[in-house]
This record gives C-alpha cells, sequence and structure tokens, in this order.
C-alpha cells in the first residue's frame, strides 16, 4: 500500500476526528495533488447535509401516534362465528346437492327454497326450517357435535343474522 | 422500581425497552439517530421537504419489523439500509427522477472569501456527482464519508461484505475525483 492508499484509506477517520494527521502526513498532502483532492472531497462529503434542521420531537410524536394507530386491537370475529359460519356454508352446500335424494324438488318448504336459490333464500327460512335443513345435512361429526359447536336451534335472531352474514361473505 | 429509558444508553437496550412497552426508548432512539439518518437522505437525493416524512417513514419501518434486527448489525446501520430502500422505492415511483438540492453548507461561507469558491464547487459538483453515481456506491460512500462507518458496519447494513464496500467505496472517490479534476 502506497503512502497515497493509506492515507486516503484514513481520510473519513480523520474527518471525523476519530484520528489525526501526522507532520509526514500534512506534508505529503501539501505535496500530492491527488490526495490533496480526496481530501477535499472527504471533507466536503463529511459536511453534507450539516446544517440540516431534523424536527425529531415532532417526528416522535407523529410516529408514536401512527404505531398506535397500526396497533390498535382489530375487531375479532367471535369463534362461535366462523364455527357458525361454517356450519351454515356446509348446510347450504348440502341443501344443493343433497335434499334431492331425500326429498322431491319442491317437495317441501326448505327444498324448495334451496331450488329457486341457494344463499338469498335462507333468510327467509325460519327457525324450524333451518334446523331441517340441518337435518338432511350429512355433516362430519365434528362438525356437528353439540360439544363443539352450538346448535342453530339455540341461537337468538342476531346471533342467526351474524350465521348469514358470515355466509354471503357480509 | 420504575425502569424508564434513559437508564438505557445502549441502542440494544433501549430497543428492548421498546419492545417491552417503552415509549420513552422509540422518542430516545429518534433523538439519537434522526439528524443522521436525515442528512443521509438528503445527500442521497431526498427533497429537503420530504426528508422530515422519510425519516418518519424509516422509524415506523423499522420499529414495526425490529425482529428483523437481530443486533448483528448497528441499529443506525439498520436504519440505513431501511432509508435506503426507502430512497430506492421512492426513485422508482418517480420513474428515475431525483432531487439534487445544494444544502445551506455547499454554498458560500462569507466568514472565509479565500475558501468560498472551493467550498461552493466541492460542495455542489459532489451533490451532483453522487446523483450520477451507481446507488451500491453513492450508499457506501456516504456511509463511509459522511457517517463515519466502517467497513464491516456498512458490509452489514448494505448486505454485503466488508471487501466489496470498500472496493465500492474506491470506485465512487475516483469517479467524484474525477469531476473535481
Amino acid at each position: 500500500m502506497t503512502q497515497c492508499d493509506e492515507l486516503q484509506e484514513r481520510m473519513p477517520e480523520v474527518a471525523h476526528g476519530r484520528a489525526i494527521w501526522s507532520a509526514v502526513d500534512s506534508s505529503h498532502l501539501a505535496d500530492c495533488d491527488d490526495c490533496a483532492t480526496s481530501w477535499r472531497l472527504v471533507t466536503a462529503g463529511a459536511s453534507l447535509g450539516s446544517k440540516l434542521s431534523v424536527d425529531s420531537a415532532a417526528i416522535s410524536e407523529a410516529l408514536r401516534a401512527r404505531i398506535r394507530a397500526t396497533a390498535a386491537p382489530q375487531p375479532r370475529r367471535l369463534p362461535w362465528r366462523s364455527g357458525l359460519g361454517l356450519l351454515a356454508a356446509a348446510a347450504s352446500v348440502a341443501l344443493f346437492f343433497g335434499t334431492g335424494r331425500q326429498h322431491p324438488v319442491g317437495s317441501t318448504p326448505v327444498a324448495a327454497a334451496a331450488a329457486s336459490a341457494l344463499l338469498p333464500e335462507l333468510d327467509q327460512l325460519s327457525e324450524g326450517q333451518l334446523e331441517r335443513v340441518l337435518s338432511d345435512v350429512d355433516l362430519p361429526d365434528e362438525l356437528v357435535s353439540p360439544m363443539r359447536l352450538p346448535r342453530l336451534g339455540d341461537l337468538n335472531e342476531i346471533q342467526l343474522e351474524l350465521v348469514l352474514r358470515d355466509l354471503e361473505g357480509g | 422500581m420504575t425502569v424508564v429509558a434513559a437508564d438505557f444508553p445502549n441502542d440494544p437496550e433501549l430497543v428492548a425497552a421498546w419492545r417491552r412497552g417503552d415509549e420513552l426508548a422509540a422518542d430516545q432512539l429518534v433523538r439519537r439517530h434522526a439528524a443522521a439518518l436525515g442528512r443521509y437522505l438528503l445527500a442521497g437525493g431526498a427533497g429537503s421537504a420530504d426528508v422530515d416524512d422519510l425519516v418518519q417513514d424509516t422509524f415506523f419501518r423499522a420499529f414495526r419489523g425490529l425482529e428483523g434486527w437481530r443486533g448483528e448489525g448497528s441499529f443506525r446501520g439498520w436504519l440505513f439500509r431501511i432509508a435506503g430502500n426507502l430512497l430506492k422505492d421512492r426513485f422508482r415511483a418517480a420513474k428515475g427522477r431525483i432531487f439534487v438540492e445544494v444544502a445551506d453548507q455547499d454554498l458560500a461561507d462569507h466568514a472565509d472569501p479565500e475558501g468560498e469558491l472551493v467550498a461552493t464547487e466541492v460542495g455542489q459538483q459532489l451533490s451532483r456527482g453522487l446523483q450520477g453515481l451507481p446507488r451500491l456506491q453513492r450508499e457506501v460512500f456516504l456511509l463511509r464519508v459522511q457517517q463515519g462507518l466502517d467497513y464491516a458496519e456498512i458490509a452489514v447494513a448494505l448486505s454485503t461484505t466488508p471487501g466489496a464496500a470498500r472496493v465500492h467505496y474506491h470506485h465512487a472517490v475516483k469517479r467524484l475525483k474525477e469531476l473535481l479534476t
């Protein structure tokens, strides 16, 4: 490594006050155009933006507000709603494919509703009709186990509404 | 006993305090690094009107993604990495347009008439020359010269090796010197 290389390598450290030039270094800088140009470049680079004023207090305040806003808890879906949504979705699929096996289309109010249209008609069914829909569905045990999921008949109107909204993606 | 951020002078400890919910720790980290980040962003090509927003964005990304910083490099280096990515995104969004500003320190120092022209020329040429460099060369030059990081820190901040950082630095210096001679 030449003296020029060695000096130029140390320039950022000297510019930031972590090293100093020796008398020999200073003498070389005075005589060597290339090193002198490098030194001008480094000193100019070290002071780039040094008079910039950054309002760190305002940044902190805005940052905290932003983090709080994004960290605010999102409304969580109640666990039973997810289960009921799944149950209702399964029921509607079964309506479409399964009810015909046991009842001729149109022979019961449930089957008639399923035959005309699928999801929109579910909200026109009474609680008893929804129960019958479910009784027609061959659902896996884990979906219909009373230990895991409430039965539709146990739900009030509001809860049923939520089930239907889930089903319709609302 | 209540533990407050002021008890933790080191960045890793402030980060840990922030993770425990100490907002003062975040304030302290911002106070500690905002000015350096602002200078870096400005010299990297940000418009001065955008600097505060970009600094805020940098900290926001940093605090939201703290699990990405495992303490293997300095926290400041990690902030520079995020800031560099933000600038890159900004440039892409602006389709390559860059903002070259002549900062105050590049203008004449009236107390030093002899050095006035040199200071003006060097500062302006450097500001413009930096924008003509490849991104990695520009970032390495700024981290080395403006921020005073060593090659090992630069390597961590920019996901490269110290040797590669050194090569980028010397390429940048060579090209910038050509503008000054």
